[in-house]
């Protein structure tokens, strides 16, 4: 076991500046009532606080707001009940406002610390506070920009490039946690698949400049109406999209179903083949994520329902109930979106 | 150790783990629920014997702590499951699983194990009215068992004190377990006088003890 109680003459060792100016790192000590009763030229390099007008006075009346509180408390703990203890920088922010600026410390940059907290007591003067100062800002840097790199390339992992919505990849994580989370709390989702109706004649006929754009246009209007929190909008590939509805049932994706084809056709792209508007189609499967339905089936059963409705004539959404497909007449999810506005206002 | 008597323990160290669950709730920011500790108290023999099921080799992250006073003891914090480690990125409000944990991690891991030993320990000597000096702490990796049992002292015939905490952080999804382990030559007197204490002066019989 290593002695944690300290010989008679450390308090005495550590206040004096031949010993204590001599290390790399900050010096304070702290007398049994909190006060500065040692404090090196490393503290008063970063400090900007000269020894002479530091002896005698406390971390709060020296510091003020530039003290944390979390430190306080610490240097209390150290003080009247004899605890050692580590404060990081990781845990607390700004523990105590030194900067990173050589003899001016007015210039530089505020630092990053890790500061140790040992009691140090003498039989006849009591416990003191001996605090370690560490500048740790090299490292807080180094971690802070590389954890914006892992967050930056874990977005674009997930984003796709043309659209600006999220992709294929992103799916199946969301589509995964969403399972679970709402199997947990017994609510339905809706698993939506969507096609641009004859895109490949499209991208043929105007090229694939005019085509990236319709599909960005058409993406950004998606997303538009696929607001609710927790709701989301993907691209899937190429022209087809997903689009995830958490609680929502039938008549909820019914609903959606409804104002995302009348959303597109509003945009008013033309289809060079058709002379009309492009449409989409879509196919979807809503229930409760139970038994031994899998996220895969969902998709499969949506994605069966999408080539229904692309059979039936496109521009229309289909659902997917076990094996029975029904067509949405949009006319009547439109009546059922009044409706339930009403219910909703009442 | 008879069965009011681990009890009594039980009960004591708890108030212990209730101070060290509400230090971590304020630097989480969210409320963290701790279980009633699991308590062994261990001879040498019984520590050579000690069987730590599927855990043994798991890699882990222990903190280090020696402490003086009410007992002279070392003791290391162990943070059983990769849930514990959810809880450290909690703290540093670092995104969650970027691979190795990173030297900020790390201190913060020594940080939030000093604080639960000093409050966990604190409480106790609190409650017997004694004082307790706890030194820094210090991170180390590595197998389960020898982060648990691997403690340095004089004699190998130290008894050892296991306490098993199962935590849960409110409003999320971290689960996890941690383990303290405090050896001691003096861990018997330690445990007779909290006992004592508890029981008014004297101690119900002890025939396994």
């Amino acid at each position: 076991m290593t002695p944690i109680s300290s010989p008679g003459s450390t308090v005495s060792l550590l206040s004096s500046a031949g010993f204590s100016d001599l290390l790399m790192l900050g010096i304070i000590v702290l007398d049994p009532d909190g006060r500065v009763a040692g404090w090196n030229s490393w503290m008063q390099r970063h400090s900007g606080l000269q020894r002479q007008a530091a002896l005698g006075c406390s971390l709060d009346e020296l510091f003020g707001s530039g003290v944390s509180p979390n430190l306080l408390t610490a240097v209390e703990a150290t003080l009247k009940r004899s605890h050692s203890r580590i404060l990081t920088h990781a845990v607390h922010g700004q523990l105590l406002n030194l900067k990173t600026g050589g003899q001016n410390a007015n210039q530089g940059e505020a630092m990053a610390l890790n500061l140790y907290l040992v009691p140090v007591r003498e039989a006849e003067r009591g416990v003191h506070c001996l605090i370690q100062v560490f500048d740790v800002t090299g490292s807080a840097r180094r971690e802070k920009s590389l954890q914006e790199e892992v967050y930056n390339n874990r977005r674009s992992s997930l984003v796709d490039d043309l659209t600006g919505q999220l992709n294929r990849r992103a799916f199946d994580i969301w589509l995964a946690a969403e399972w679970r989370r709402l199997a947990l709390v017994d609510e339905p989702v809706t698993v939506m698949m969507l096609d641009v109706d004859q895109f490949k004649l499209f991208n043929d006929m105007l090229g694939h400049v005019a085509g990236d754009e319709c599909l960005r246009r058409l993406a950004h209007t998606l997303a538009q109406r696929i607001n609710r929190p927790g709701d989301a909008l993907f691209r899937y590939g190429g022209e087809e999209f997903a689009v995830l509805l958490t609680t929502t049932d039938k008549r909820g994706a019914a609903v959606v179903a409804a104002s995302l084809i009348e959303a597109v056709r509003g945009l008013e792209i033309m289809h060079p083949a058709t002379h009309a508007p492009v449409t989409i189609s879509i196919g979807y499967m809503a229930g409760k994520p139970v038994g031994h339905a899998r996220p895969e089936d969902y998709v499969r059963a949506a994605d069966a329902a999408l080539y229904a409705a692309k059979n039936a004539g496109r521009n229309r959404a289909m659902a997917h109930a076990g094996c029975e497909i029904t067509e949405i007449d949009p006319a009547l999810a439109g009546r059922q979106a009044k409706i339930l506005d009403r219910e909703l206002m009442d | 150790m008879s069965e009011s008597a681990r009890d009594a323990l039980t009960e004591v160290f708890n108030i212990g783990i209730g101070r060290a669950a509400s230090a971590l709730a304020e630097i989480c920011g969210k409320e963290v629920a701790m279980s009633v500790p699991e308590v062994r108290l261990l001879d040498a023999t019984e520590i050579d014997t000690l069987d730590l099921g599927e855990e043994e080799r798991r890699h882990c992250i222990g903190v280090r702590m020696d402490f003086q006073g009410f007992i002279d003891a070392s003791g290391v914090l162990v943070f059983a499951e990769r849930g514990a480690l959810d809880l450290i990125r909690l703290v540093t409000k670092e995104a969650k699983g970027h691979g190795a944990l990173s030297d900020l991690e790390y201190e913060a891991i020594s940080e939030v194990g000093n604080i639960m030993f000093n409050y966990w320990l604190g409480a106790i000597a609190d409650l017997q009215q004694a004082e307790i000096i706890s030194g820094l702490p210090q991170v180390e990796q590595g197998p389960y068992r020898r982060l648990l049992l691997d403690i340095n002292l004089d004699s190998d015939k130290t008894p050892l004190l296991l306490v098993h905490v199962d935590l849960k952080v409110n409003d999320t999804a971290i689960t996890g377990k941690f383990v303290i382990a405090l050896r001691s030559p003096t861990l018997q007197a330690f445990v007779d006088q909290i006992l004592g204490n508890y029981f008014g002066g004297s101690i119900p019989g002890d025939p396994d003890l």
